[in-house]
Order: C-alpha cells, then structure tokens, then sequence
C-alpha cells in the first residue's frame, strides 16, 4: 500500500510583489509603501522597494541614507532598502540575485515591463471602481489582456464598497477583487490596517 | 620641592607627596587660617604646563562637587597652584572601615556619575577626567567630591595626550594611548563601582554585575557609551530598590529565560512561564528582541488578536516588535518573560534567571556562565531524566529542575508544577497571586 507523504514546501527567501496601477493617480506608490513598511515593520522581514518610474517622487522622502544594492545606488529610510530606476533590465537583475522581499512601484505594464509582471509572485492591480473610474478598469483589461492572459493569480484591489460593481469586474477579469482600506500613513501603519496587508502579501 | 617666597602667605602644614620636581603639599592659608593644597611643578619638567592646564580646566567649572580654585602663580623656578582642601574621607579609606550596602553604592555610583557628567558636558568641548579611582573620590557624608584634575583633559587634545593612567583603573585605549572619548570615563567609573561591589552587600547582585560589565568591556564599542546612560541606568535601579522596599513592584518584574545552547527549548519555557503567571492573575508578556517569534506566532496561531502592540492568544501575551514604520505603542505595564535564545547577555535590569540546560551528549555545554551559582538563578534540565538532573544538580550546586514532555501550544499541568516549585521561593511573584480573581475581573 502506498502511504501519502506531505511534502513540506520550502518557504523561498525572496517573494516579488508587483504592484501596478488602472491609470496615474491609482494609489500605487501609497500601497506599495504600506506593502513594503509592513513587511519590514511588522513581519521584520528584509524588504526592497523598487520605484520603477521615470521621474522619482520618492527620493525628496526616502533619499536621506545613500547605500548600493547590487551595484545600484539605493536609499535606506525606515529599515527600508529603496531603489530608484527607470530601467526594467534593474529590476530583473535583482529579482534574480537578491534574496530579499522585493516590492515592486511600477508606473505602467507594458511591453518593457511585463517580464516584471509576469515573475511576481503577487501581482496586484490597483483603482477605483467608483462609476466614475471604472471605464478606467475595462480599459486597462482590454490594453494589457496580451499581458495578463493566462495568470491565474492576479489580484485587483478596488475602494469600492458596490457589490455588484465588484461582481461585475470579477466575472468579466476572473479574477480575485479585494477591498483596500484606507491605509492613513504608509510611514506609520496602524494595527487596524495588518490584516488587509497581510492578506494582500500572502 | 617647596615653591620658593610663599611663606609669607603660606605655612606648610604637611607634605602629602614630593618628587625630585613635584610636590603636593597641604598649607594654612595665614591670612584666614584656612587650610588649602599646594600643588607645584618645576618649570624645567616635560609636563611642566599640566598645572597651568588643570587650572584652566578647574577655572571653567563651577560645582560643588569639584575642589575651588584659589590661586595660580609662578616663581623663579616653579609652576604653582593653590585649590580647596577637600576634607572628608576618600572612598577607599571609606570601605576598608565599612561595608556598604546597595541603596549606598548605587547613591555613590549616581553622584560620580553626575560628577563626571558635569565635567562632560558643562564646558565647550567635553574634557575628560582620566584618572577615576577610590583614592579621587572623597565622601563628606552623603555628598560626594571628586579631587585631581591633573591628567584631566580636553577631548579635542586627547589625540595628541600623553598616554596617562593609573593601570589598574585607567580603560586599555587609555593605557594604550588610543582614540578617546566620553566612554574612557564611563569605563573608570565602572571600575569605582565593581570596587564598590566587592565591600558590599550587593557583592552577588547581577543587576549591579552586569551594569559593570557592560562599562568595563574593553572593547570601547561594547561599552556603554556616555555617563548619562550609565547614570540613567543606575537610577533605574535605584527606584527599583525604592519600589521594593515599599513593595509596589512585585508585579512589574523581568525574568530572562537563558538557553546553554541553541534548540534546547528556551522558547517553548519562556512562553509557558508567562501563560504560568497570565492564568494565576499577574499580567505577564512574553518578548522576544531578537528573534520574530511573536510575529510568526501571529501569522500562524488560530484566535489570536492583536491590540496596541500585544498579541492576545487565550492565557499568553506577547510583545509585538514593530520597526519604525508602525505607530508608536506604549509598552504595557507588567512582568515580563523575555527570550534571551542562547544569549548570556542578559539585559541589565532583570530580576530572575531561569537557565534552561540539556543533558542530551549534543547539547551539553562544557562551560556555564558566571553567574549560575547566584541568588535567583534557577536552572532547568530540559529533555533530560532525574538521574542527569542530579548529576547536574551535584556539578552546578544548585538545584536542578526537571522539565517534562510536552506536546502543543498550552501549558500542561506538569510544567506548571515546576514553575511552582521555582517560584515559591521568590516572595515577591507569589504576592500576585492572591490579586488573580481581581485582575481576571480588570481584564
């Protein structure tokens, strides 16, 4: 007879969270910021956060303590490593070399950064389902489909509360939809707001 | 070596000492009849100008602590200077008559401390004392006094000082004529207290032990790094022993749970000691620093909740150790268990030991801390039978107490009867236990 055997899975010791934003103004930066501080902070995890823009808005914050990550110049705020670059070829090289939790600011999913996208363990794409947003959501899926067809695993977080809204988009993504909390200060997260960041990461 | 054409304002009552170019002698000032000391140098000797410079040191200060200064003044051959005689006994006159007990000790430590921190910080730059020892440190009273500037001197000239000392109290940078900083100081003084410690009562008092440790380590980066914190810290003990006294304290302790070696099961002890305290009624939280115990507790153990930085799960509670990018939480008031893993660092200021030991042959260790053989140290024998206990028992001299099996997250009734065995002897954590049906009621 042959007996089951669970197998015990290895917990990696690098976990890439892409974050990806409808259209400009989603909230992204803020999300990643929680995503990143959280998991330094509260899971006291190492943790990278990579700014994927072609013009930082994080360095007037984070650029006080300059250090290098992997040849890069990188920025240490809170117990934070950032990295700030505009070149995907970066962010590919540390994904692969560094073992560290990689959170991923991306401005927008394109042909340049869709290898990005498609090797994140936790791919989320963040906006607002209010009436007057949501084309932005349809839009984005009809843009990108090329890119995100076949992931199963692609998360769409919302600040919506409409059910049917959210039913809506669900059925027409198949994809998971999650609500985002109003997270006040990515910088001095609240205990109210782990569990939806624990549940976004996991 | 008696500066010449004083002794119209001077006599010479004694000479405390004399070298071919040196004297320190202690003169009535004729003019008041009051005593004074005279120290003096001859012009030609290398350090010939440390007189002008201990004047310009004692110049700038102004405390009570600290002897005045009178005159400065040159004749044809030497340097001169007249300050206060410090009456009184100095503090190594002062122990070799008395032993002295720890709310004395920590008085005296706090009052150089303050001393050496005046000297520190008062001026521009700090100027740093260099020469702390018993002989320097003068009780009228209960006030404390601090003579001999002499090889005191600015932290910007330290680079370029002469390396000046005395061996068996001056810190190794100092003898070595290294790189130095405020921690020199906090290093002599270190040396004050564990003096102190030994004609003391509180000889075996770790709590004392460890904060000298900590300003004595050799390795300057080791050591605690200003006088402020060394004095900090031992008022925080000096309100402990305050508390005591009154017995307000007994439910705000810190037992440090200690492992010989990795794996032998501290964690698992640690835990189930603060279960042990939270279902007899005493707040107790378990804290680990070093390690992410608590949020792995946190991300897999079922009902557990999370409120300003505690995480609630049935009888246990734990400290969360957020980083810096969560909202400050103030730490709640309590007994406290603290996993120390294999580290015999253990923080200054706890009150209990327990020292979790294996006498299985790949985890016994071959050398035991220092501190084993002292009051409030306990010692458990984890994975191990009654007769290795005693073994242990008969090479440590202590007792050994044996822990049972156990199997998931609660305490079991065994675990539970050694810790009562443990605590029975510790009158202040059985106190708690008759506040138990009020505080459940509190909570």
């Amino acid at each position: 007879m042959v007996k089951k055997i669970k197998l015990k899975i290895k917990k990696k010791d690098n976990k890439t969270i892409c974050v990806v934003g409808v259209s400009s103004k989603s909230g992204v930066t803020h999300l990643s910021l929680s995503i990143a501080n959280f998991i330094h902070s509260v899971l006291r995890i190492k943790v990278i956060y990579v700014e994927l823009k072609k013009e930082s808005s994080l360095l007037p914050v984070v650029g006080i303590k300059q250090t290098k990550t992997l040849d890069m110049v990188s920025y240490s705020y809170k117990g934070v490593t950032f990295v700030l670059t505009d070149n995907p070829k970066d962010v590919i090289n540390l994904m692969k070399m560094k073992k560290a939790w990689i959170v991923i600011d991306m401005e927008s999913l394109n042909q340049e950064t869709k290898t990005i996208f498609t090797n994140a363990d936790n791919k989320i794409i963040l906006g607002f389902l209010d009436p007057w947003n949501q084309r932005e959501y349809y839009k984005f899926l009809e843009t990108n489909t090329m890119f995100i067809n076949g992931i199963s695993k692609i998360r769409f977080s919302t600040r919506s509360k409409n059910k049917k809204e959210k039913n809506n988009l669900r059925k027409f993504s198949g994809m998971d939809i999650v609500d985002i909390p109003h997270i006040e200060n990515p910088f001095s997260l609240k205990e109210k707001e782990f569990d939806i960041l624990k549940q976004i990461i996991e | 070596m008696i500066p010449k054409g004083i002794e119209d304002r001077y006599e010479v009552i004694r000479v405390l000492q004399e070298s071919a170019a040196t004297a320190v002698i202690l003169v009535n000032y004729k003019k008041i009849g009051a005593l004074r000391i005279l120290k003096a140098i001859h012009k030609a000797h290398p350090n010939a100008n440390s007189i002008l410079s201990e004047a310009h040191l004692l110049q700038g200060f102004k405390s009570s602590q600290l002897p005045t200064l009178y005159e400065v003044d040159d004749t044809e051959d030497m340097y001169y200077l007249v300050e206060e005689f410090v009456e009184g006994i100095s503090l190594r006159e002062y122990l070799q008559q008395t032993k002295i007990k720890k709310e004395k000790l920590i008085h005296i430590s706090i009052e150089i401390c303050k001393i050496i921190e005046h000297l520190h910080t008062a001026g521009s730059e700090p100027v740093l004392y260099r020469d702390m020892k018993p002989e320097h440190v003068y009780l009228q009273g209960n006030i404390i006094r601090l003579i001999d500037l002499g090889i005191s001197i600015r932290k910007s000239d330290a680079r370029n000082s002469i390396p000046y000392g005395t061996k068996e109290w001056a810190a190794p940078e100092q003898i070595e004529g290294g790189c130095l900083d405020e921690s020199t100081d906090v290093y002599g003084v270190g040396k004050v207290i564990e003096f102190m410690q030994m004609s003391s009562y509180g000889k075996d008092d770790f709590k004392i032990k460890n904060i000298v440790d900590w300003a004595t380590n050799p390795d300057k980066n080791k050591r605690i790094k200003n006088i402020k914190e060394l004095r900090e810290r031992l008022e925080n003990l000096q309100n402990e022993y305050v508390f005591d006294r009154k017995g307000k304290q007994h439910l705000e302790k810190k037992i440090a749970v200690v492992g010989a070696v990795p794996a032998v099961g501290t964690t698992r002890v640690a835990m189930s000691l603060s279960q042990f305290f939270n279902k007899r009624g005493i707040d107790c939280y378990y804290r680990d620093k070093e390690k992410d115990t608590v949020v792995r507790l946190w991300r897999n153990l079922k009902n557990t909740e999370l409120r300003q930085g505690v995480l609630y799960h049935e009888d246990f509670m734990a400290i969360m150790e957020y980083g810096d990018a969560v909202e400050p939480q103030i730490p709640p008031k309590g007994m406290y268990v603290l996993d120390c893993g294999s580290n015999e660092n253990i923080p200054f200021d706890t009150d209990l030991i327990i020292y979790v030991t294996s006498t299985m042959p790949w985890q016994q260790t071959e050398e035991y801390p220092e501190w084993i053989e002292q009051n409030g140290v306990y010692v458990i024998n984890n994975f191990s039978d009654r007769i290795s206990s005693a073994r242990l028992a008969r090479v440590l001299r202590k007792k050994v107490y044996m822990y049972p099996q156990i199997r998931g997250f609660g305490i079991s009734k065994e675990e539970e009867k050694v810790f009562s065995a443990i605590f029975k002897n510790e009158k202040d954590f059985i106190i708690g236990q008759k506040n138990k049906i009020k505080n459940k009621k509190e909570r």
